[in-house]
């Protein structure tokens, strides 16, 4: 543009071209101060299967004037999420997905946030890093393998998902009220009346997950054998205690324990 | 990044936009590359909504093979202004069908800019500037959108807005310090030089007449102290020598144009003026009878006494010049003398009898050339614009003696076509007379109306002498000026334009504002040149060396630029600031209870004193240490903070 001025003399190209020129200098100081100042902090992360995306979470404090367009990407190079503008004074968290890392724990490490605000030409970016850790637990198995139950387990209820503390008795006409969840939809579907299942105060199952009982050629088929046991005996609220080579967790149920057992099946080191 | 798609909304505004910026090239391009154009930025359009209609890879292949062919066979060529802005746009319409990724995004926001840089190239009006300005604003706001995540277009005007004013400086500073350069890099065949008014270089009857309708511009002058009075505006252009069909065409001297001016002497006042003169593809330049210096590179004043340039006039261009209205050429050459009596054909009897008549009572020139002009006064001569044709073998028999009604080539040319049968040298010369003054910009308009032609007698003493025969038939042509405005209305000459009531006033007042407007622009935007960039730098102090220039430029600019950075910047600062002027008034409360902070004391150590000596204050003291130290050296501060700390300082 420049030299098609200069060869035409055009003045007002003069003037187009050294305003874009000058537009673009300028910019790169909006540039800079978009992201200049900014607060970080990446939050806790939630642990995941292998093979799962695992969500790193960076909350962002902004104490001054608006931030447009905020990315956040894994490495400098990376494609970045979604663009996000941050007002004054507001606190945001940005959401970022990492691929499948394997099993175990990793730090964050670094992650890059960048801004092209405001014409898109220039690139402002700085790193940020974090000792924050995450777990990956094991990929669970595809095939079940059947528990090692004790003595006082019921064959049968292990077909039953879902069922709570109690055990199945038997089927019961459908009253209004009735959860639905406990509806026999099978039964429902062979036109046979809508039956609820009805389930009874009992004995508490209990199987133990033995590292020991589990068939498999390798340590990682074995431990995700055990995920697959652990995600099943949770779904169907059996207290489950896991033995591994030099640990042993005694056989409990609900959330605290499950994450305590992925978390060791996670760290195992064979 | 590259790969990024493009949002569709935006990609719609941009097909929009570019087709404002090429909306001016209509009165540029032919009718199919607009036609072309704006089918492909409506399917562009159209697409934004619904992707699967864009069409193929083919189909863009075949668009572009269409695109070149018909550049080629519109312009005639691949080359040339009209070629590449027509190849131009097409592009711009193909890129913008493919658009796809954000990366073809900002490759047609620049060839929209590019093709806001071709309309100058064929016009620089105010109102065309003002109109690329928006569409430039615009195309700004929406690559600052296309930057933006989810906001509403407003916030992207207000950024615009903002960084052009903070972009504003550096512009002015590089328009004005940026090197120019005195001559074109290249040229491209000028193919479009279309016939953009002035006057024609062969003299026909109506050839004047036709101009007298023209409002435009011809040239304005600036004169540096007094202006001539009106009878001297005769402004100089074109010399006719030869005539052909008995007197009905006259053509340019035949002579060298380069030619030096014989032995002059001058006397009287002296005029210095600068003109700025539309382009009109043409050598030559105009100056007040009679130019005897010019500043303009390459020109030359001639044996004509006509100011050329030794390239055409394809823009508007500023010359000074300095005349002197009282002269005298002196001695005419041979072949002067024998063009000045040419005559192609035999005279007719009438005219010959008409001028033994004159001759008989006395062979002196001026003699004969008073009777003529009083023949002219005597007999019922008038001034029209619209005289009936002359279509007979003898157009100034029929003049003469018939319809005895023309324009101010009609009596020019028969008054030179008389001299010369009465055996005295005369020549036809056209130019301009007259001219409006603007008392708002101080400086004389002239209009193509105001198109004259006039002749000039040689006499033994006193060299070529002026003689305006219409002055003898109208001298309120030469004393006023034509009003044109009432010519286009009723064809009809009236000279006297007296503003009578006070609305013409107030339009005259209005019409004198803008032209002055658009004299400054066309002055101090347009005509900023290498020229006036050196002379500009000099009234600086600077010596207007091109490393100088680049000095001043790069200089400049990084001033200016570092003085934005630190307006830009400042407000992070200032945040920082407001945590250390709270803890030093937390500070000076403390000092004023009795414990001092030594100046290099940390602010942990210092509430640990504080603690010891104020047992009390434990809790408040650690809390407020604990959030200064938050905010000022950890990153990961809450913006409440900054509103606590402020809130249990002043509780403190």
């Amino acid at each position: 543009m420049l030299i098609v001025s200069l060869n035409y003399n055009i003045s007002l190209g003069f003037a187009l071209t050294f305003l874009l020129g000058s537009l673009s200098v300028v910019s790169i100081f909006h540039c800079f101060q978009n992201l200049a100042g900014l607060n970080f902090q990446v939050k806790s992360i939630n642990p995941v299967f292998a093979g799962e995306p695992t969500t790193i979470n960076v909350q962002l404090i902004n104490h001054s004037r608006t931030r447009w367009a905020i990315m956040l990407s894994k490495a400098r190079n990376k494609e970045p999420n979604a663009k996000r503008n941050i007002t004054a004074n507001e606190t945001v968290i940005l959401p970022l997905c990492i691929e499948g890392e394997g099993r175990g724990r990793h730090t964050v490490g670094t992650l890059t946030l960048s801004t092209q605000f405001p014409l898109g030409l220039f690139r402002a970016w700085s790193p940020i890093n974090s000792s924050q850790e995450f777990l990956v637990y094991p990929k669970p198995s595809k095939t079940l393998i059947p528990f090692q139950y004790s003595p006082s387990y019921h064959a049968q209820n292990l077909s039953l998902l879902k069922t709570g503390d109690e055990d199945f008795s038997g089927l019961a006409d459908y009253r209004a009220g009735d959860p639905i969840k406990r509806i026999d939809w099978k039964a429902t579907a062979k036109e046979r009346g809508v039956f609820v299942k009805q389930f009874e105060e009992g004995s508490t199952t209990e199987v133990t997950l033995d590292w020991e009982k589990v068939p498999g050629p390798t340590a990682e088929e074995k431990l995700s054998q055990l995920c697959r046991q652990i995600l099943e005996a949770e779904n169907s609220s059996i207290h489950y205690g896991l033995i591994l080579p030099g640990l042993s967790i005694p056989p409990a149920s609900g959330p605290a324990h499950y994450k305590a057992t992925l978390k060791q099946l996670a760290l195992f080191q064979s | 990044m590259k790969r990024t798609v493009a949002n569709p909304r935006t990609v719609q505004w941009l097909s929009l936009l570019s087709a404002l910026v090429v909306l001016p090239h209509a009165l540029n391009l032919s009718p199919p590359f607009l036609l072309f154009f704006t089918l492909l930025s409506s399917w562009r359009y159209l697409g934004g909504s619904k992707p699967q209609w864009l069409p193929n890879r083919w189909l863009l292949f075949g668009f572009t093979l269409f695109g070149i062919a018909l550049t080629f066979f519109e312009a005639g060529t691949l080359f040339g202004h009209t070629a590449s802005v027509g190849l131009l746009v097409t592009m711009l319409a193909l890129k913008l069908l493919e658009l796809k990724t954000v990366r073809d995004f900002y490759l047609v926001i620049f060839l929209c800019f590019f093709t806001t840089l071709t309309h100058f190239i064929f016009d620089q009006s105010m109102l065309l500037a003002g109109y690329l300005f928006l569409t430039t604003f615009a195309l700004i706001a929406l690559l600052i959108y296309q930057n933006l995540a989810s906001s509403r277009f407003t916030d992207a005007l207000q950024l615009t807005s903002k960084l052009i004013f903070q972009a504003l400086p550096v512009m002015v500073l590089l328009f004005l310090f940026f090197p120019r350069i005195s001559a074109p890099l290249w040229s491209l065949p000028d193919d479009s030089s279309a016939s953009s008014g002035g006057l024609s270089p062969i003299m026909e009857p109506g050839s004047i007449g036709r101009l007298s309708l023209s409002g435009k511009t011809a040239f304005r002058v600036t004169f540096e102290g007094e202006l001539p009075p009106p009878v001297q505006r005769y402004w100089r252009s074109q010399v006719f020598w030869k005539a052909s069909d008995n007197g009905r065409r006259w053509v340019l001297s035949p002579l060298n144009r380069w030619q030096k001016p014989s032995e002059t002497t001058v006397s009287g006042p002296s005029y210095r003026y600068s003109v700025m003169l539309e382009p009109h593809q043409q050598n030559r330049l105009v100056a007040l009878d009679l130019p005897s210096q010019s500043s303009y590179p390459g020109s030359a004043i001639n044996s004509d006494y006509l100011l050329i340039s030794a390239n055409k006039i394809s823009k508007t261009t500023r010359y000074s010049v300095i005349s002197r209205p009282n002269y005298n050429t002196g001695l005419l050459s041979k072949e002067e003398r024998s063009l000045g009596l040419h005559l192609p054909e035999e005279v007719s009897d009438k005219i010959s009898a008409l001028v033994s008549k004159w001759r008989s009572k006395g062979n002196d020139p001026a003699l004969i050339a008073e009777q003529a002009l009083q023949y002219f006064r005597t007999q019922p001569f008038s001034y029209t614009l619209n005289p009936s044709r002359l279509l007979s073998q003898q157009p100034i028999d029929e003049f003469l003696f018939n319809s005895q009604q023309g324009f101010c080539e009609h009596y020019a040319t028969a008054f030179v076509y008389l001299m010369r049968a009465a055996g005295i040298p005369a020549r036809i010369i056209a130019g301009y007379q007259g001219g409006e003054y603007n008392p708002v910009g101080n400086f004389l308009e002239v209009r193509q109306a105001d198109a004259h032609a006039w002749s000039e007698i040689w006499l033994k003493n006193k060299g070529w002498v002026r003689i305006d025969p219409t002055a003898a038939v109208a001298p309120e042509r030469v004393e006023l000026g034509i009003n044109f405005r009432d010519q286009l209305s009723s064809h009809e000459v009236r000279f006297a334009f007296h503003p009578s009531s006070a609305f013409i006033k107030l339009g005259l007042s209005i019409r004198h504002l803008l032209n002055s407007l658009d004299y400054n622009w066309q002055t101090w935007v347009l005509g900023y040149s290498f020229e006036k960039q050196i002379r500009f730098l000099t009234q600086l102090g600077f010596s207007g060396l091109l490393s100088e220039l680049l000095w001043i430029v790069s200089s400049g600019s990084l001033l200016f630029f570092a003085l934005i950075a630190f307006v830009i910047l400042r407000q992070r600062k200032k945040e920082h600031d407001k945590v250390a002027r709270l803890y030093l008034h937390y500070c000076e409360k403390l000092a004023a209870k009795g414990i001092k902070r030594h100046p290099s004391e940390p602010a942990s150590i210092f509430s640990k004193r504080a603690i010891a000596q104020f047992p009390t204050l434990e809790k408040e003291v650690k809390l407020i240490t604990e959030t200064y130290q938050r905010l000022r050296y950890e990153k990961s501060s809450h913006p409440n903070d900054l509103l606590f700390f402020q809130q249990m300082i002043r509780r403190f």
